[in-house]
């Protein structure tokens, strides 16, 4: 009996799994018929948006992880623009971030084998270790068939892109060079006015005149001793390399027309700043904390009204400066803030304070994950657009809070939202809510070409008609420079990656030690220390590899 | 000949027999067990496996069991590394420091607590002192910013009361780092060590204590008499272990209360593996000084419970 009945469970479980299979078969065979009919008897149209896309009839899904960032906040973030691209592209674009260090992550998925389809914000190393390992695909058949866009965007630096082999793996993002500065010394505006505005060039008259500006206010409101410089750290990464171009060297380094870099530890320029910044040190005028600040704790005390100057990109004195004090305080004026001034060394030719990479120096790559990647080609190719641009930059049109408006295929500000950037009262929460900049992948940040003055940043988009913009674009204008050669990186797993580390991890506490000396002659040797342990632990090596790769682009992207 | 082979072959046969039987007088226990024993095997064991990229160079993404055999090259790669040296001092000072006084303080303090004869003053000082164990390193990095920072309250008070006319950078300082470092673990782990020292006087014979009253001993005399020779079992288990954990030496705290200024004081084994393995993605070359710190630490334990076991006939072997 139970025989029976075990041979009869087995007989119906086959029967069941064979008449499945029948069904599955049939089913196909159907739909087959179906599209071949509908095909043939009835064409599909295939439907543009007023951007003239063409609408898919499935909902085109992109996932891209884009490193480090809250994910709750990204989210909220970018819903607004991301619901806008659904509903009007049938595209689902979804920012996926972690809150962990990126290197670590891209290191942890590669590991894991967990990955989306598209991962962008690569340095072009960290792009190349993807390529290396097989994950990143060959997408060069796809941008020939399905990127027209992509490739006249990209001009003359689309074959840069291309391996050894001229195969295609990696975009840019962010390509294109915007001549608007990014670093500078700051100065505290209206007390500078207050001062008759004193003429100045080199970082010492600078100083010189922040140190009367100290003397003047030696203490806040509250009491609180006030400092002539300060800064935020890492300090190497952004405020010596700054320095340094006060004294003519290119984002850290002297290049000669042959193309060799030597790092500005190794120069008589790196020693100059140092003894410059010393001086500071010694008159008791620079902020203690400047080696240990982080943003937020340099904010609260550069928004108390403590320091005077400030070297770094010029945002930061924006956003710890006026735009805390317009909130804060009822009396403020707009002259009370910080302007954004060029120093240039005596001994220098010229300062180059802003280091531009017009072929872009982040990247984005398709994974072996990307089931379509036919349609994430699709999208790029309408998202490298200056249309495409103006919406992943500006956020959706014709919303409430939108700053642009799209009718009828032209294109118009929202005159409030133009009139808050040139009054510098415009809200940057409002920015985030409307997704501006969260589903980017190959933007260019450069003029578009279609009006020849429009950019992807929305607040950069009026710097001739914004009063403060324009005095810094003015005082800056002739501190930028294209740096696309020697915007180097090492390739992951190169040995060179750990000596890279060293180097930063000890340049940091060296100088900072060599800063902090409390004689010129104290200064001097910690100096040389310095640059000993530096080289000793690798430094040329670095240089002779950004040596050779800058001569090597000079000849091959010529 | 033949009966030797037959004790030969016996031997192993009546071992095993024992085994059985042993097994099987406590299968209940065993029973018990077996959840916790397959839980050790497949999280603690079983991911072992993974120690043999220390021997290779294995690159994110690629197979492990492809990737190229290096032999000892990224154990040589440490020990030539420039910070090595500094790395290994550090670790060694601020674990020692940490055993020096991390270790006998919780000592000093159940001697003390346990001296205290109003209850309700012992409770709330037992609490009390098991407090910052529970706050994060994060909260207690804090609280040392807003003391210990050039604008922080002892820095203002100091200047205040006229001893000092420049602030002192505590944080900013290496010299600083072990001795702030030190204190803080104490601080931290103070109360909550005592707990177990606590419980092994509780277990003190109380005859013991009236034998010493008989022979005239007084408060101290009972604690070096009698309180310290009946824990040093528990004393010397801790210490073997506490031997056992010298090259852990912190991580969080480095993270959180490091900075640029004191890395040639706060840098230890740790922290170096995470940033120059984990974070660079050279997971051998972090495997490879993984292992190597087990495998000291493994020798100091043994070292150390052998010494234990020859001193004070105690051990945890």
């Amino acid at each position: 009996m139970k025989r029976n009945w075990s041979l009869l469970i087995a007989i119906v479980l086959v029967l069941t799994t064979l008449a499945g299979c029948g069904t599955e078969k049939d089913a196909a065979t159907d739909k087959g018929t179906d599209k071949t009919e509908g095909q043939t008897t009835t064409p599909v149209e295939k439907k543009l948006n007023e951007f003239n896309w063409e609408m898919p009839d499935k909902t085109i899904e992109i996932n891209f992880y884009s490193g480090q960032d809250n994910p709750d906040k990204v989210k909220e973030h970018e819903a607004e623009l991301q619901k806008y691209i659904l509903e009007k592209f049938n595209v689902k674009l979804h920012n996926i971030v972690y809150d962990v260090d990126q290197k670590e992550k891209l290191n942890l998925m590669l590991a894991s084998n967990d990955y989306p389809e598209v991962i962008t914000g690569l340095s072009e190393s960290q792009a190349q270790q993807w390529v290396d390992q097989g994950k990143a695909i060959e997408i060069g058949e796809y941008v020939d068939k399905l990127g027209p866009n992509i490739k006249s965007q990209l001009e003359t630096w689309f074959k840069s892109y291309n391996s050894e082999d001229g195969k295609l793996y990696m975009l840019p993002k962010y390509w294109g060079l915007l001549p608007i500065p990014d670093n500078s010394a700051h100065i505290r505006n209206d007390w500078y006015v207050a001062m008759g505005s004193p003429k100045f060039e080199t970082p010492e008259q600078y100083y010189d005149i922040l140190k009367q500006m100290q003397a003047a206010h030696p203490k806040n409101a509250k009491g609180e001793k006030t400092y002539a410089l300060s800064g935020v750290a890492p300090v190497t990464n952004t405020m010596v390399p700054t320095l340094a171009g006060m004294w003519g060297l290119q984002a850290g380094y002297k290049v000669s027309p042959e193309g060799d870099m030597t790092h500005w530890v190794n120069t008589q320029e790196g020693l100059e700043l140092t003894k410059f910044m010393n001086q500071i040190y010694r008159d008791g005028l620079l902020d203690p904390d400047t080696f240990v600040n982080k943003f937020d704790e340099w904010k609260a005390k550069f928004s108390s009204e403590r320091i005077m100057g400030h070297i770094g990109p010029w945002w930061q004195s924006w956003n710890a400066g006026h735009e805390v004090w317009q909130k804060t305080n009822k009396n403020w004026t707009e002259d009370q803030r910080y302007v954004q001034v060029k120093l240039k060394a005596a001994s220098a030719e010229k300062a180059y304070l802003s280091p531009k990479n017009a072929r872009g120096g982040s990247f984005t790559i398709i994974t072996d994950k990307a089931k379509n990647p036919e349609d994430i080609i699709k999208w790029m190719n309408f998202s490298i657009t200056d249309m495409g641009t103006r919406l992943v930059g500006w956020g959706a049109p014709n919303q409430q809070d939108s700053v642009w408006k799209f009718e009828n295929g032209k294109w118009s500000w929202v005159e409030s939202a133009k009139k808050a950037i040139i009054d510098a009262t415009w809200n940057y929460d409002t920015s985030d809510k409307l997704g501006q900049g969260y589903l980017m992948l190959v933007e260019g940040q450069g003029t578009m070409k279609d009006d020849g003055k429009s950019t992807l940043w929305f607040d950069q988009n009026f710097n001739d008609e914004a009063k403060w913009k324009k005095i810094m674009n003015d005082n800056l204008k002739d501190t930028i420079y294209d740096n696309s050669l020697g915007s180097i990186t090492i390739p992951a797993n190169d040995p060179l990656t750990m000596t890279k580390q060293q180097i930063d991890d000890q340049i940091e506490t060296l100088w900072s030690k060599a800063v902090m000396s409390k004689t010129e002659d104290e200064l001097t040797k910690n100096y040389n220390d310095m640059k000993d342990k530096l080289n000793s632990s690798g430094l040329h090596d670095i240089e002779k590899f950004r040596s050779d790769t800058y001569k090597k682009r000079m000849t091959t992207w010529k | 000949m033949n009966s030797e082979v037959v004790n030969i072959q016996a031997q192993p046969k009546s071992r095993f027999n024992h085994i059985k039987r042993t097994v099987y007088k406590e299968r209940q226990l065993w029973l018990l067990s077996i959840p916790m024993i397959i839980w050790v095997f497949i999280f603690s064991y079983l991911p072992m496996y993974g120690i043999i990229i220390a021997f290779m160079k294995y690159i994110p993404g690629r197979n492990m069991f492809k990737s190229q055999w290096v032999g000892f090259q990224h154990f040589q790669t440490f020990f030539h590394s420039p910070d090595f040296w500094h790395i290994l001092r550090n670790t060694l000072a601020i674990s020692g420091l940490g055993i020096v006084f991390g270790f006998t303080a919780p000592i000093i303090l159940a001697l003390l607590l346990n001296e205290l004869r109003l209850k309700v003053f012992k409770r709330v000082v037992q609490t009390i002192s098991y407090l910052p164990h529970f706050i994060s390193w994060v909260v207690v990095a804090s609280i040392l910013f807003a003391i210990l920072g050039n604008e922080g309250f002892m820095n203002d008070m100091l200047m205040r009361l006229g001893i000092i006319d420049k602030p002192i950078a505590f944080l900013g300082e290496g010299k600083y780092f072990w001795g702030l470092l030190t204190a803080t673990n104490v601080w931290k782990d103070v109360g909550w060590s005592t707990i177990i020292y606590l419980s092994a006087i509780a277990g003190v014979d109380s005859e013991l204590y009236d034998a010493g009253k008989v022979d005239g001993l007084g408060r101290f005399g009972m604690v070096w008499h009698i309180i310290l020779p009946s824990i040093r079992p528990t004393i010397a288990v801790l210490f073997i272990l506490g031997i056992g954990g010298i090259l852990n030496a912190g991580f969080e705290q480095q993270l959180l209360i490091g900075n640029s200024q004191t890395r040639e004081y706060h840098e230890v084994i740790d922290t170096y593996a995470y940033k120059y393995g984990i974070q660079l993605g050279n997971y051998s070359y972090a495997t490879a000084i993984g292992l190597l710190k087990s495998v000291i630490s493994l020798v100091l334990v043994l070292g150390a419970n052998r010494i234990s076991k020859k001193a004070l006939d105690t051990s945890i072997l």
